[in-house]
């Protein structure tokens, strides 16, 4: 594939290699926070703290997704990959909707909550790797 | 839109890729633009007249 493989210009592989080290921050920086929830007691300035700490990284990869799109010469490319952002928010929104609606009238109650973020990027990378297929 | 891109790339012996490295776009944006799935935007399209010594016009057409 055009993203990951050796045909991938610098400027996807360097935006490859950012996207993937924010991704790890904020599976880290959530992890983190959520342990610190559970295991102590944290005051209010820690509670707020800790609950910026893992936007950080999502700061991260929008910049670093920004910085792709703004810099990208092949225009085709550039294109799949808005449509593929566009699926991506279109499938987090319905996903996000349901859930919320099913949350919301306790009709699943213990359902997993969804991180909308890793399904958002997830969905991006699916629906741009389908693109690239279908058009190969 | 129609395009004779196909038709001129072969006329020079020239494969997808060869064409893609001299637009400096993916090969798959050449085959996109061939079949018609993906019409280029006014520099790309200049510069591929450039390429091929030619006219936009002589390159794309409307299918109306």
């Amino acid at each position: 594939m055009l993203i990951i493989n050796k045909q991938a210009s610098p400027l996807q592989k360097w935006t490859l290699r950012a996207f993937i080290i924010n991704f790890i921050l904020l599976v880290g920086l959530s992890t983190f926070a959520r342990l610190v929830f559970e295991h102590s007691h944290p005051g209010k300035a820690i509670v707020y703290l800790l609950s910026f700490l893992p936007a950080l990284p999502v700061v991260g990869m929008v910049w670093v997704i920004g910085r792709y799109l703004s810099r990208e010469t092949d225009e085709f490319v550039r294109m799949l990959s808005t449509n593929a952002l566009l699926w991506a928010l279109g499938v987090t929104m319905v996903v996000d909707t349901v859930l919320g609606a099913l949350n919301q009238y306790n009709f699943l109650p213990g359902l997993l909550p969804v991180l909308n973020i890793e399904m958002f990027w997830i969905t991006a990378l699916i629906a741009l790797h389908i693109q690239l297929w279908r058009n190969r | 839109m129609k395009n004779r891109l196909r038709v001129l790339r072969a006329e020079r012996n020239w494969s997808q890729a060869d064409l893609a490295t001299r637009l400096e776009v993916s090969r798959q944006s050449v085959n996109a633009i061939e079949t018609g799935r993906f019409d280029p935007s006014l520099p790309l399209a200049f510069k591929l007249a450039r390429l091929f010594s030619t006219t936009i016009e002589q390159i794309f057409s409307d299918e109306s």
